[in-house]
């Protein structure tokens, strides 16, 4: 019994990692709350806790409000995520007239180098947003804030990591977004 | 893709209810009241898996320059993850699942209070509308419970309050300065320093009352587990890879199994030796 405990612990951390991987903050909002309902399902129907009318209301009401508060804070990641691509639009521009001025100024080999200096500079560090409403679904020793999404910038810094792996090793100053690159082979 | 997301949301589904309900059956109904030695071995197993899958590679684990800015920033974390489990353990002592999930419902309100306290969030009427919305509907659901459990209820508003506080130093300490770490990095980071955090408040609360009731505790949640895994399946006790573990500990808990089993194991001082022996 202890055993199937500290078993299902690192499972499930390994879970959140495949669901974090592959959903949508959306979906893990739901899941979270479905998961919540089913407990207390659960917990009424098979193992007899007592729970009174008055109290599906006042729990209906919180409800109500950890969703507006998961909406609030989808949104404004949304929010962040748009403006952080645009920055980052402006910023390849920026790098691609640097590359096309070095060009023309002759120096047509280093060019290349500077692009990608120029692109790795502009990728995106991950922005501080975060979702508290996530957090009710803590259990056991799950370690990942379910209401913490996967990198902002996923698809967009994806291409990126490619290449930004391999320079990894030399990285040991403050942590920056490339060495904060994981997967799960 | 649907199939594919669709599986991994019931599984995570039945992971995490499933681990909620085998830590509930081990403290209340098994009768092992040593929550904090239950979250000690959960980290010492976690750091365990976690060390191995960094063995087979499967994970990568980003630099941190140096042991002293690992310590400021994992130690925070640690420290309210240990104790926001260990106080949440301890609830289940005196409340049932449901209320700790009524409860739970509360945990936006202590993040957005902890955060106004930190600057990590401007206060606003919209959230401060969601604030009272929220904290009245649990309010209600509390006011109302049937056999309400005053310590029960606050170690698990203790809980919370750490959860809060660990997800502001979350952001503040790792978000906010680009650090996004795996599910399975986070294990290997933090869960050894909880597993440190933990040990001097278990030797001086749980060790000397676990250590003088012998095998007596550790038998009831033993046999528990042997007396399922004979129902269940033979083959469940015997693998050990992980992805059989897994499957077998989903098998193991299953929650019908569980409450028919419940019974089995009940009087806390029937037996000192463990009969499977």
């Amino acid at each position: 019994m202890a055993g199937a405990s500290l078993c299902t612990s690192f499972a499930l951390n390994i879970a959140t990692m495949a669901l974090i991987k592959h959903t949508s903050a959306l979906t893990l909002n739901v899941a979270g709350v479905g998961k919540d309902l089913l407990l207390i399902g659960y917990s009424v129907v098979l193992s007899g806790a007592r729970v009174s009318a008055a109290q599906y209301c006042g729990y209906a009401v919180a409800l109500v409000g950890v969703t507006a508060y998961s909406r609030h804070k989808r949104q404004l990641q949304a929010q962040a995520q748009a403006q952080a691509l645009a920055d980052m639009a402006e910023k390849q521009g920026e790098a691609e007239e640097e590359a096309a001025a070095a060009l023309e100024s002759g120096v047509a080999a280093e060019g290349k180098d500077l692009r990608d200096a120029a692109a790795v500079r502009a990728r995106p560090i991950g922005r501080g947003l975060w979702s508290g409403a996530g957090a009710r679904t803590l259990s056991g020793g799950e370690f990942a804030d379910v209401g913490e999404r996967k990198p902002l910038l996923d698809l967009a810094a994806e291409e990126e990591e490619e290449e930004a792996g391999e320079r990894e090793g030399d990285l040991d100053g403050p942590i920056t977004a490339s060495s904060m690159v994981y997967y799960l082979k | 893709m649907l199939v594919l997301v669709s599986y991994l949301l019931v599984q995570w589904i039945v992971l995490s209810s499933g681990l909620i309900l085998l830590n509930k059956h081990i403290l209340s109904e098994a009768g092992f009241d040593f929550p904090c030695t239950l979250v000690l071995l959960h980290m010492l197993f976690c750091t365990a898996c976690a060390c191995v899958w960094r063995l087979l590679d499967w994970v990568s684990v980003p630099l941190l320059g140096g042991p002293r800015a690992y310590c400021a920033r994992f130690v925070p974390i640690g420290l309210c993850f240990a104790a926001s489990l260990s106080l949440g353990n301890a609830a289940y002592l005196h409340i049932s699942v449901a209320f700790v999930q009524m409860l739970k419902a509360s945990t936006p309100v202590a993040t957005l209070v902890v955060s106004f306290m930190l600057g990590l969030e401007q206060p606003s009427w919209r959230l401060t509308g969601l604030i009272v919305l929220i904290s009245s509907g649990v309010g209600i659901a509390c006011a109302a419970q049937v056999h309400p459990s005053v310590p029960g209820v606050l170690l698990q508003l203790g809980a919370i309050g750490c959860e809060a506080v660990r997800l502001c130093l979350v952001n503040l300490l790792l978000t906010l300065r680009g650090l996004r770490l795996s599910p399975v990095a986070s294990v290997l980071l933090i869960s050894p320093i909880c597993a440190l955090c933990l040990l001097p408040v278990w030797a001086t609360l749980e060790a000397p009352r676990l250590l003088a009731l012998g095998s007596a505790p550790w038998a009831r949640v033993g046999a528990a587990a042997l007396g399922q895994g004979r129902r269940a399946s033979p083959l469940c006790t015997t693998r050990a890879g992980a992805p059989h573990t897994t499957h077998a500990c989903m098998h193991t808990c299953d929650p019908s199994c569980m409450r028919w089993q419940a019974p089995a194991c009940a009087p806390p001082s029937r037996s000192t030796s463990p009969r499977w022996h």
